[in-house]
């Protein structure tokens, strides 16, 4: 089932044996990272940032099942927990994006893609596998321009940093960061322009 | 090496006396020691010997090559009969090719891969002695050169640059001296940028470093001097000491000094670049500074400032400080000469803060105050008890601070925080303010005289406060305040008795609260006159959504006022959604926010229990606007 693939984080961390005698003493509430909320959620901060510059219609997902670096062990421990604990409680929950910090944050982003968007358009500037921007390419700028695309990309890091923890805070689970900045690596990736330049895992830029 | 079948090699002697000339011309050398394939090669010499020393004098010799375009050069060789020799050489070459010398640079396995194009001449005396010292001087005129390679982190466009200089080696010492000076073109070295013919620099700089046997660069450099200007950004930079470890990590032990640094063109060239993307980016300065700093292995160990009529602003609201002057000392392991500074004025957003000095220590990572400050603010002023700061620089910096504020005028200070101007006045004791894992926190409470009331601040906190989202953390205790000022204040229409009232978990952004749970009432124990009046009531309604103006109407509209029993009203904000209520509820659903008492009894019911925060707070705004009609 989607359920067992799906990466899991318990709450109350880490170590196998205090998860175990958690389990044995069936107080464990898993909370389940919920990978296609928080793809969604993505999508529509990324739509607002990148307001008409990108498609309407969303790219396919890539298979986002796997694509979180959660143990094996862990999962198993909390598919064990999802079988002990009764449905309800092992619900997933849905991803809040609606706090004040998350909109200052992305509303800060989409006055800043006017600027951005040239560079992206040129290949300056590209997509990181992590979740960020960097500058790919300076030889076709002026070097009176390069550091203040330097600061336009070190600002859009400065927010794109803060966006992911705020989400993570916003929705009570400061350990879902990481989980969320990988779901917004991808989702940055899949809704980019054509043209634009990305890195893949290796970081290997690639035209789009 | 290959001789090009086509070359023409003449040699001819000419005995006049014991003197011969000889004339060596070659058409094409091309091979793999020379960078270039040379033509039209001209070698010739006078021939001379005696007993003990043969010679090659008056020599001239002349060569072409793509790179260097024609190069002469005349030179005077002799040889002894013991094998030592001595030289005296001088090259000319004025049409050096920048494009084609870079290409040959690509060729060479270095780890730049850089472009160049532009011209170049160069101008080379060399002598070496019968001892084996060297001497030479040189002239070097870079025109319109740029550079670049492919990491961009290095550039250079349209470069103007004169090198000139000399270099001796004795006995495996060398001696390097240069003079650099450029006042055309632009230069990029990550992340600095640097406009020449804007603001030319001028450097000179001493080299002395021993060169071992067979190696091609030396592994330290036993002393350097640099000493630059750069017209209109400082007077003088100068750096003295040594470098060990060239060729792995390099370090630097000596004196680095700056004098007379002009802040405004300082900044954005050389501090902004370093500044970006954080709190201070936007750092801008005026006026002059003198700086030396002591390093030991790239370490600081001691340093000295020197801050000459200096003005600073930066940040959003922008904190800005005028006329700072005074010397600042500092050493890494011993307590420094005392520091003193002070400033004519300072501003936060639009919250001025007046003149002030202090006097403090620094050593290591510490920091603390010999002297308190008074900084008058509004009428009052926020007087310093003591200030420590502990592990600067590090995730465990450690705040420690204490004030005592004289009453501050408290409609002033909310006009400049641009808040609704309430009157009274602020003052207390804050006992201590403490940094700790990025988190600001008061001790303590902050109390405000306000309204014939109090309002205490507890548990005041900025999390993250050098972070990107700036917030305040506030939970706040209303009591005893008098509504008849309050509503006064807020041009609200009129409510006389005492509210109190709990704000909880207050959360504000940008100095704007985006959460909390509030609830304000007429305090149980209140024996004070109850009176709301007729605009009162009638803002309260239409805040609510509900009619306006239907006191006036009918047998109503002959009482200024009403009695109440009690008012109340709480909102819990969440995500721009306050979810309201009353004193109680009401019969249908509604909740009281006024609960009359005698008659004729009037109560205030509300419906609405999810409201929209942002057009609650322009409702209210409005109503501060309009004057109202007031019945009387």
């Amino acid at each position: 089932m989607r359920r067992n693939q799906k990466a899991a984080v318990t709450l109350s961390v880490v170590s196998a044996a205090a998860l175990m005698a958690m389990l044995a003493a069936c107080v464990t509430i898993n909370v389940y990272f919920p990978a296609a909320a928080a793809e969604k959620a993505a999508d529509k901060i990324i739509d607002d940032v990148w307001r008409g510059a990108v498609p309407a219609t969303p790219a396919t997902a890539p298979e986002h099942s796997g694509s979180i670096g959660i143990p094996a062990s862990i999962s198993c421990w909390a598919a064990l927990g999802a079988f002990l604990l009764p449905a309800a409680a092992a619900a997933e929950p849905n991803i809040e994006v609606t706090s004040p910090e998350v909109k200052r944050l992305s509303g800060s982003m989409e006055a800043r893609f006017p600027l951005l968007e040239p560079l992206l358009d040129s290949g300056a500037v590209g997509l990181t596998a992590d979740g960020y921007v960097a500058m790919r390419d300076a030889a076709g700028v002026a070097l009176s321009e390069r550091n203040g695309i330097r600061a336009l990309v070190a600002n859009e890091n400065a927010d794109r940093a803060a966006l992911y923890r705020e989400i993570a805070l916003a929705n009570g689970q400061a350990q879902w960061e990481a989980q969320i900045r990988n779901v917004f690596a991808t989702r940055w990736i899949a809704r980019a322009k054509l043209g634009w330049y990305y890195q893949d895992a290796g970081g290997a830029w690639i035209k789009k | 090496m290959k001789w090009a079948t086509a070359c023409c090699a003449l040699l001819y002697c000419s005995a006049a006396g014991a003197v011969a000339s000889i004339e060596l011309r070659v058409g094409h050398i091309e091979g793999a020691a020379l960078p270039a394939p040379l033509s039209d090669v001209q070698v010739s010499c006078d021939l001379g010997s005696d007993a003990k020393v043969a010679s090659c004098s008056e020599g001239r010799a002349a060569a072409t090559s793509r790179l260097s375009g024609p190069v002469t050069g005349n030179f005077d060789l002799h040889v002894a009969r013991d094998a030592s020799w001595w030289i005296a050489a001088r090259i000319d070459a004025e049409h050096i090719d920048l494009a084609a010398t870079g290409k040959l640079l690509l060729r060479l396995k270095s780890v730049l891969k850089p472009q160049l194009t532009g011209s170049a001449t160069l101008q080379v005396k060399l002598e070496r002695s019968r001892a084996g010292t060297w001497v030479s001087s040189y002239i070097a005129r870079l025109s319109s050169a740029s550079f670049s390679e492919n990491s961009g982190r290095y550039a250079a466009e349209k470069l103007n640059l004169l090198a000139q200089g000399t270099f001796a080696l004795r006995r495996g010492n060398a001696d390097l001296e240069f003079e650099l000076s450029s006042s055309a073109g632009q230069a990029y070295v990550e992340p600095v940028f640097v406009d020449l013919a804007g603001a030319p620099l001028n450097a000179t700089a001493r080299l002395q470093f021993d060169v071992a046997d067979g190696a091609l660069w030396p592994d330290a450099i036993r002393s350097l001097s640099f000493d630059a200007r750069q017209r209109g950004v400082f007077d003088r930079f100068l750096l003295l000491g040594s470098v060990a470890g060239l060729s792995t990590a390099p370090s630097f032990t000596g004196d680095l000094r700056i004098e007379r640094a002009r802040l405004d063109a300082l900044l954005p060239q050389y501090a902004a670049p370093f500044l970006a993307g954080g709190r201070w980016q936007d750092l801008e300065g005026a006026g002059f500074a003198d700086a030396r700093l002591g390093l030991l292995a790239n370490r600081p160990t001691s340093a000295a400032i020197k801050l000459d009529d200096i003005g600073l602003k930066a940040g959003t609201p922008a904190v800005q400080v005028d006329g700072l002057a005074g010397e600042l000392h500092w050493l890494s392991s011993a307590p420094a000469e005392p520091s003193g500074l002070s400033w004519r004025g300072m501003q936060y957003g639009d919250l001025p803060i007046g003149a002030a000095s202090i006097k403090a220590v620094a050593q290591g990572r510490d920091f603390s105050l010999l002297q308190a400050p008074r900084l008058p603010i509004l009428g009052g002023a926020v007087v310093v008890d003591a200030l420590e700061l502990h592990d600067i620089g590090s995730a465990k910096l450690l705040a420690r601070f204490a004030a005592t504020i004289e009453p501050i005028n408290l409609a002033a200070l909310c006009k400049a925080l641009g808040w609704p101007e309430f009157g009274g006045e602020i003052s207390g004791r804050i006992p201590g303010v403490a940094i700790h894992d990025n988190e600001l926190a008061f001790d303590g409470r902050l109390l405000v005289k306000a309204f014939d009331g109090e309002i205490s601040i507890e548990d005041l906190r900025m999390p993250e406060v050098f972070g990107r989202l700036p917030r305040v953390l506030a939970n706040l205790r209303l009591r005893n305040l008098d509504l008849k000022a309050i509503t006064q204040a807020f041009s609200f229409g009129r409510i006389e008795g005492r509210l109190s009232g709990d704000v909880d978990e207050l959360r504000l952004l940008s100095w704007r609260p985006v959460a909390f749970d509030a609830r304000i009432y007429t305090p149980k124990d209140d024996r004070s006159r109850h009176r709301i009046s007729q605009r009162a009531i009638d803002n309260l309604s239409s805040l609510g959504g509900g009619p306006s103006g239907i006191l006036q109407r009918g047998v109503l509209r002959f009482f200024e006022d009403f009695a109440y029993e009690r008012v109340g009203w709480s909102c819990r904000l969440e995500n721009g959604i306050c979810a309201m209520d009353g004193v109680e509820p009401a019969k249908n659903g509604g909740y009281v926010l006024v609960k009359g008492r005698l008659l004729p009894r009037i109560d205030v019911i509300g419906y609405e229990r999810r409201v929209d925060w942002d057009r609650f707070l322009a409702q209210l705004l409005a109503i501060r606007g309009t004057e109202g009609v007031e019945v009387r």
